[in-house]
């Protein structure tokens, strides 16, 4: 079980080539229990793909993964997240043929212990059922919740894709750019919902807006070309010379 | 909450008239065909489990059907023979049990992936096991297959099932607790997960679900209700050979399947409705029918990827959102149309079946109620007329703007 003081995420000299491309170069960072993390970064630095290997979806190609004590690096992508990690997408990824009701019921069945189970139907889990409700209450989607995800437009399946990576219980959370495409009410009520959803969670994000990265972060991490050049708290990433140059730069 | 009840009305109509049909008239042919329905309509709905539900097209669903209809058959002779002291109407119970263990053992290599991969796995096992039925004559009867007799002095009820109507009454309450129990599937938490890993089978593991675990129970299920399906195919025909392996009883499943509707839990009830109704009906009026049948399969690809089902469904909204007067003016613009085109069609392809068929190509050939000469050109004139009005109709109609009602939605996804 996880100590405490330790850290709720560290990664040692991680690793990841794509043939000859070698696109995460040896990122080692200890995420703290009950951080909000943030991960920023020009196009292409590497950023998704970081994200890609802490929840399993590629193996590294060297390196450690720790969740908590657990090394998790080469693990499946569902067994980390029933060790308690759970992860949004750069790019919506949800059911669309099902209802929202539906999707965010399938992200709470693990959580929910329903399993595989084949004898009982999946409306008499009621602490599910109405767990599902309250929780589309709260990304704002009741009023559309028996509608088919495919029909959502684009900021309601935002709102679903956070919405299924915040359902269960998971301690850690990654939210890959959450506000993208958002316009500027949006994203301003969306971070307040961040910032609720954050209590008692460790949140790694990465996000190129960065009013939400000063107002929300404690922690915020450059990832520059593979490797992180900077880690600190917002005040320190600013004022940092290396990071004005190689990212802050065009904007300061 | 309207919609469930008139479903469940409609479920109860057919219910009593399935009971009520065979016994008021003695026709055998209505009997068999019911029986057949019923047995159809098992195999279609198991069939959906893999593909409506869980979105993995297979080409093989014949093989677990195949294994329950020979498991079935030695049962039954078994159990006349005195080996076997199981009554008769437990005999579905083999069926199922041989389905689940093949698809058990087979599923473990063939669910690895979807989409594709899976698809020629399946096609590859159908092949693989008709060949090897092929080849113990022994044990699956060569050409003229393995025959049983169903008349067994042990059974429950004290009926004999030498009537086809007692047949038809044990098949049907099998046929009706197998779908009851294939919708109660579909609900429960595995149902629901396999509809997330059809549409998504990579979100779902970042749920805490192994899409492959899924993929394979929902595949063990489906095994057992097609091997079910192929035991009352058993109990109603007492005879099969290798052949029901192949691939034209997996390609029939998969087009009623399809037919009726793959995104509706009883849509393959309509599918395998509609695609007896055609098989022993069609063919009694003319050799053509597979053509026909054929044409429809692709009418509904095309224009329809909802199935007849998805017809019926969107009918009551699209009267709702263009009124009674909108929809029959769609009516008028498109009847005519569709109404010669088919007329044409028909013709051409009966008239061409009849010249490069018959004996005699200048025999009277009986078309729409009358006796014509497909050798007299008037006829062609006549058919192509009907086919050139079509095509004028349907273009005037577009320009109309007014595009039939037609509902295309991406179905299921493929991924891997
Ligand atoms: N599966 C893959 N195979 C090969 N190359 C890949 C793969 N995934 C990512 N890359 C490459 O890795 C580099 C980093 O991509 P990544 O998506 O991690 O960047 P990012 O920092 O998230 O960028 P953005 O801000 O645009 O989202 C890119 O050059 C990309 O082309
Ligand atoms: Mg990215």
């Amino acid at each position: 079980m996880m100590t405490a003081s330790g850290p709720a995420l560290s990664i040692r000299d991680l690793h990841k080539d794509f043939g000859a491309a070698q696109i995460i170069r040896g990122i080692s960072l200890d995420v703290r229990e009950g951080s909000f993390h943030a991960v920023i970064g020009p196009n292409g630095a590497g950023k998704s793909t970081f994200f890609n290997l802490i929840s399993g979806r590629f193996a590294p190609t060297s390196g450690k993964i720790l969740l908590g004590d657990t090394q998790i690096s080469g693990m499946r992508p569902y067994r980390i997240n029933r060790l308690g990690l759970s992860r949004s997408f750069q790019i919506t990824n949800i059911f669309n043929e099902m209802s929202v009701f539906e999707n965010i019921r399938c992200a709470l069945m693990w959580p929910g212990r329903a399993g595989y189970c084949f004898w009982r139907r999946a409306s008499g889990y009621r602490r599910i059922g109405a767990e599902a409700e309250r929780l589309i209450e709260e990304i704002g989607l009741s009023a559309r919740a028996g509608e088919k995800a495919g029909n959502l437009s684009y900021a309601e399946q935002r709102a679903l894709e956070v919405g299924m990576t915040i359902a269960g219980d998971a301690r850690v959370l990654l939210f890959d750019e959450p506000t993208a495409g958002m316009n500027h009410n949006e994203v301003e009520q969306f971070s307040g919902f961040l910032r609720k959803v954050a209590v008692g969670r460790t949140v790694m994000m990465v996000e190129h807006d960065m009013n939400v990265v000063f107002s929300l972060a404690d922690r915020v991490s450059v990832l520059v070309y593979g490797q992180i050049i900077a880690t600190g708290t917002p005040e320190e990433i600013r004022q940092d010379p290396a990071v004005r140059e190689a990212y802050l730069g065009a904007e300061a | 909450m309207t919609r469930s009840v008139s479903f469940l009305l409609l479920g109860l109509l057919a219910l009593s008239a399935a009971l009520a049909l065979p016994l008021v008239s003695d026709s055998r042919f209505l009997t068999l065909f019911l029986t057949q329905l019923a047995v159809m309509v098992t195999f279609a709905m198991s069939y959906n489990v893999l593909l409506g539900q869980t979105g993995l097209l297979s080409f093989g669903h014949a093989v677990y059907f195949g294994g329950g209809v020979f498991a079935a058959l030695y049962l039954i002779t078994a159990i006349g023979g005195g080996a076997l002291a199981l009554p008769l109407e437990f005999i579905p119970l083999g069926g199922a049990l041989a389905g689940l263990a093949m698809a058990a053992v087979l599923g473990l290599v063939s669910v690895r992936r979807a989409g594709t991969t899976f698809a020629m796995i399946s096609l590859g096992m159908a092949e693989l096991i008709t060949a090897a039925a092929m080849v113990f004559p022994s044990v699956f009867g060569g050409e003229q297959g393995v025959s049983t007799d169903r008349m067994v002095d042990v059974t429950l009820t004290g009926l004999g099932y030498g009537r086809p109507s007692e047949i038809y009454l044990l098949v049907l309450v099998w046929a009706l607790v197998s779908v009851a129990l294939m919708v109660f599937l579909s609900r429960s938490p595995l149902g629901r997960m396999a509809n997330a890993v059809r549409d998504n089978p990579q979100r779902v593991e970042f749920l805490g679900y192994d899409p492959y675990w899924i993929r394979f129970l929902q595949f063990c299920i489906a095994g057992t209700f097609a091997g079910l399906a192929g035991s009352l195919f058993a109990l109603t025909f007492e005879i099969a050979n290798a052949e029901v392996f192949g691939l034209r009883t997996s390609a029939n499943v998969l087009i009623a399947t399809y037919l009726g509707g793959i995104t509706y839990v009883l849509g393959p009830v309509v599918g395998a409705f509609v695609v007896l109704l055609l098989e022993l009906n069609l063919a009694r009026i003319t050799d053509a029918w597979l053509f026909y049948y054929g044409l429809l399969f692709l009418a509904i690809i095309l224009f329809a990827p909802r199935g007849l089902t998805g017809i019926l469904a969107e009918l009551p909204g699209a009267l709702r959102r263009h009124g009674a007067a909108g929809c029959l003016r769609r009516a008028l613009v498109w009847g005519p149309a569709v109404l010669s085109g088919l007329v044409g069609g028909v013709m051409l392809v009966e008239l061409s079946y009849h010249l490069s068929n018959s004996f005699d190509p200048s025999d009277p050939l009986r078309l729409f109620w009358r006796d014509v000469d497909a050798t007299n050109w008037g006829v062609w004139a006549l058919a192509l007329g009907a086919c050139a009005l079509s095509a004028a109709l349907v273009l005037r109609a577009r320009r109309g703007g007014r595009r039939p009602e037609v509902v295309v939605t991406p179905l299921v996804e493929e991924g891997s």
